[in-house]
């Protein structure tokens, strides 16, 4: 396994070896970016943290209780995302038949590709935990042995969340044949949508930020004390670093001890597992059902509107096809009904009490729908042009311009993403109880927004394709998804800091009873938001289609 | 049909193509040989605008591959060196889409898919996703494809690569008939045997540079040699190397 390891990292340094003076410019350049990005979020969470632990008695029980819930959602994150990585990098990957013909013992293999799955499912999230934690480490004194403690922790924790989810995929490969893995996707689907259901509704956040609506404070105090799933590795962290804090060094083994233990034992149960299990799994892979049945020729793609040209119709019905018979694809829209459910429900559980509150939260809620877009973005509309892969050439050598291909590959995306967002907003509207200006703002808002997102989506996607790859999550992690969510972002922001001007003008001719709209300021607001659309929607599909005409893939 | 001049492509400091001049009439099958890495795929795509050219231009049907791309690209076709097709779409599914890409009328797709199908002994397979396929069957997709939209060029990377004796008879016989009837083709290849056979002219190319071009005969002259034309082949572009190694084998 060590070898394969060894390989793997002279692979990363000969990549990094033959970077030319532009690729070390944009390397350093997405560094920056992201270094920013996680510095910001810092200085915002060491801002919450001051606040909260400065509120007598309750501030530490409820900065644990926070901890607490970003460790069991990076928990399950990390279940979730190795689950779906160890698909493809246990069973598919290009270099599989190459390792398994080779003469190394077949454990050594699967050790190697879980630690493989491992460090690529978990990278991403660890680094999102990074703020919090660096920020609760500056809030409380701590000195640089937290972070040699984190790294010392983050080990069997991480370790346990991939050995849970390498051991769903081993099961579901083994338990249901191959040219199933559709059902097995859509059990996984499932499971993933009622977790997170789940985790939502044992979190129970709206109850944390009303202390009144406990008849007695120590009542809510009791809640802020109660552990948060205590029987998972995420409140045996959670313990392990609040122990640390408060220099309880018995508590602090304990937890320590439960999270090394649990993670030998899981990972000798896997190993044992996989030795009895991987190569059923893996042979049963390689074999392909046959399909039942012929079909009519010049039905495929009928649904496609005739008035578009005979090439774009070829490209939106091909793109459709393969979305519903890529399981990994659509699978993930179980978890996205589960998410908006879940957004719905918790919008419905908001207890406010006046209207000022309604219209705020109303408002606030343009902005996370559009959070959710970029999400949706990220993970479906990013990803479009490179899930050509290696069919590139088709698509390349075919009599329609490279814009014909990103602009069916943005509306591909922007109807599902429209839809989707108005429902969110418009339902949540209605739950709100809001008036008709906020509703007709947030539904066009809405609109304009899904479509600028599949624009950069599609354009940030073209510009930094990765056709080579093997699952979609490591074209999302990649460089370009990190701008693009970065991107996205401050885009969303930038849309409601602009409408806040509207808002505001809108609340007060409300609240005084006489128009407070100022004709000049509105007009300034509008171009401006104009300007932005234009530039995001313009700006990445130009660079991606520039690049794309320009690169060899 | 097909020309070039001055084409160059660099990758940084590598020349995989050298100022290329070349011109090829209509009904001609145009051999373009050379060793592993001398430069034919990248000269491929630069002539099926895959790749921008760093210097010089390319004709296809009389239109710039690079400012008349859709015109060039409305006429020719590529089977490249690894017939990659959406593993999740049926073969009929990959040809009708091939159809609409290059706005073939419904009704002679669905005339002519079924016949080419059978043609290339994948009437069966029509209706099973590409991704069960062979390396062989994708191929003959790949092929079956190129002739629905009728090109007026070809241009085949190792077209017989993974194709049983059969089908590649059939290929071949294809590749005439289409040249038969003022297709040009332009080939790359390997076997030698087969561009010997089927080509009406060959080129040989080294480290992105054209160095002979003629008729098998006039390549055997020029090289002064009267074997084979691997025998010309390996005395253009040195084959006697290994000899040496074979020894510790």
């Amino acid at each position: 396994m060590f070898l394969l390891l060894k390989n793997r990292l002279l692979m990363l340094k000969n990549r990094l070896s033959v970077m030319r003076y532009g690729d070390v410019l944009e390397f350093l350049g997405f560094g920056g970016l992201g270094a920013v990005f996680l510095f910001v979020l810092y200085y915002g969470f060491v801002r919450l943290l001051w606040e909260v632990h400065s509120v007598e008695m309750i501030g530490s029980l409820l900065i644990v209780k926070l901890m607490a819930m970003a460790f069991l959602t990076t928990f399950l994150m990390i279940v979730f995302s190795s689950t779906l990585a160890s698909f493809t990098t246990l069973f598919f990957a290009q270099d599989l038949p190459f390792l398994v013909q080779s003469p190394l013992p077949f454990r050594s293999v699967f050790l190697f590709k879980a630690v493989e799955t491992a460090a690529f499912s978990s990278w991403m999230v660890l680094l999102a935990m990074w703020p919090f934690l660096a920020a609760y480490g500056f809030v409380y004194g701590l000195g640089k042995g937290f972070w040699v403690f984190l790294a010392a922790m983050a080990v069997p924790f991480v370790l346990i969340a991939c050995t849970l989810g390498i051991g769903l995929s081993l099961a579901l490969m083994c338990v249901f044949p191959s040219r199933r893995v559709r059902e097995v996707m859509l059990l996984l689907g499932v499971f993933v949508g009622g977790s997170l259901y789940v985790l939502f509704r044992w979190l129970q956040p709206e109850k944390l930020v009303r202390a009144d609506s406990f008849e007695v404070l120590i009542q809510y105090i009791a809640l802020l004390e109660a552990p948060l799933a205590p029987y998972l590795p995420s409140w045996w962290m959670t313990s392990a670093v609040a122990a640390y804090t408060a220099d309880r060094g018995a508590g602090l083994l304990a937890d320590a001890g439960l999270l090394a233990g649990a993670a030998v034992l899981l990972g000798s149960i896997l190993v044992f597992f996989a030795e009895k299990a991987y190569y059923f799994g893996w042979t049963s892979a390689q074999e392909s059902g046959r399909r039942q049945g012929t079909s009519a020729l010049g039905r495929e793609w009928r649904w496609v509107p005739r008035f578009f040209p005979s090439g774009f119709r070829g490209l939106v019905g091909k793109d459709a096809l393969l979305f519903v018979r890529d399981a990994n694809q659509w699978s993930q829209l179980l978890l996205l009904l589960a998410l908006v459910a879940v957004y719905l429900i918790s919008i419905d559980k908001l207890p406010l009490d006046n209207a000022y509150l309604k219209g705020l939260i109303s408002f606030l809620n343009i902005g996370m729908v559009g959070f959710v877009l970029s999400s949706v973005a990220l993970r479906f509309v990013f990803p479009a042009v490179s899930l050509e892969g290696k069919c590139w050439w088709l698509v390349r050598t075919a009599p329609f311009g490279l814009g014909t291909v990103l602009m069916e590959k943005v509306l591909l995306g922007f109807f599902p993403l429209c839809v989707l967002g108005v429902a969110l907003v418009w339902a949540s509207n209605r739950l709100l109880g809001v008036d008709v200006f906020v509703t007709r703002l947030s539904v066009t808002t809405i609109g304009v927004m899904s479509f600028a997102l599949c624009a950069m989506g599609v354009g940030l996607g073209a510009r930094f394709p990765r056709f080579g790859v093997e699952n979609v999550p490591q074209i999302e992690t990649s460089p370009g998804g990190l701008l693009f969510m970065v991107s996205s972002l401050f885009y969303v922001g930038a849309t409601i800091s602009l409408e806040a001007v509207l808002m505001r003008m809108h609340y007060y001719s409300v609240v005084r009873a006489n128009s407070a709209w100022d004709a000049p300021g509105t007009a300034l607001v509008l171009a401006a938001l104009f300007l932005l659309n234009a530039a995001v929607v313009l700006g990445p599909l130009l660079a991606g289609k520039r690049y794309l005409e320009r690169a060899d893939v | 049909m097909i020309k070039t001049q001055g084409l160059s492509k660099r990758f940084r400091d590598i020349v995989a193509v050298d100022r290329l001049d070349l011109e090829i009439p209509p009904g001609e099958i145009f051999g373009f040989l050379g060793p592993n890495g001398a430069g034919k795929t990248t000269t491929v795509k630069l002539l099926t605008g895959l790749l921008r050219p760093s210097a010089g231009r390319a004709w296809v049907g009389g239109f710039d591959v690079q400012t008349h791309p859709r015109e060039a690209k409305r006429i020719l076709a590529l089977v490249p060196d690894q017939p990659y097709v959406y593993p999740q779409l049926t073969g009929k599914e990959f040809l009708r889409l091939v159809g609409d890409f290059y706005e073939v009328d419904l009704s002679h797709q669905k005339k002519k898919i079924p016949e080419f199908l059978e043609m290339f002994e994948l009437g069966e397979w029509g209706d099973q996703l590409v991704e069960t396929y062979s390396h062989g069957m994708r191929q003959k997709l790949v092929l079956a494809g190129v002739l629905l939209h009728q090109p007026r060029v070809l241009f085949l990377d190792e077209p017989m690569v993974g194709l049983d004796p059969k089908s590649a008879r059939l290929v071949k016989d294809v590749f005439r008939n289409l040249a038969g009837k003022g297709v040009s083709i332009f080939m790359c290849t390997h076997v030698l045997e087969i561009a010997e056979k089927l080509c009406h002219r060959i080129g040989i190319v080294q480290e992105g540079r054209l160095g002979l071009v003629g008729s098998t005969e006039e390549l055997r002259r020029k090289a002064d040699s009267s074997g084979s034309l691997e025998d010309v082949f390996l005395r253009l572009t040195g084959g006697d190397e290994y000899h040496e190694l074979l020894k510790y084998l």
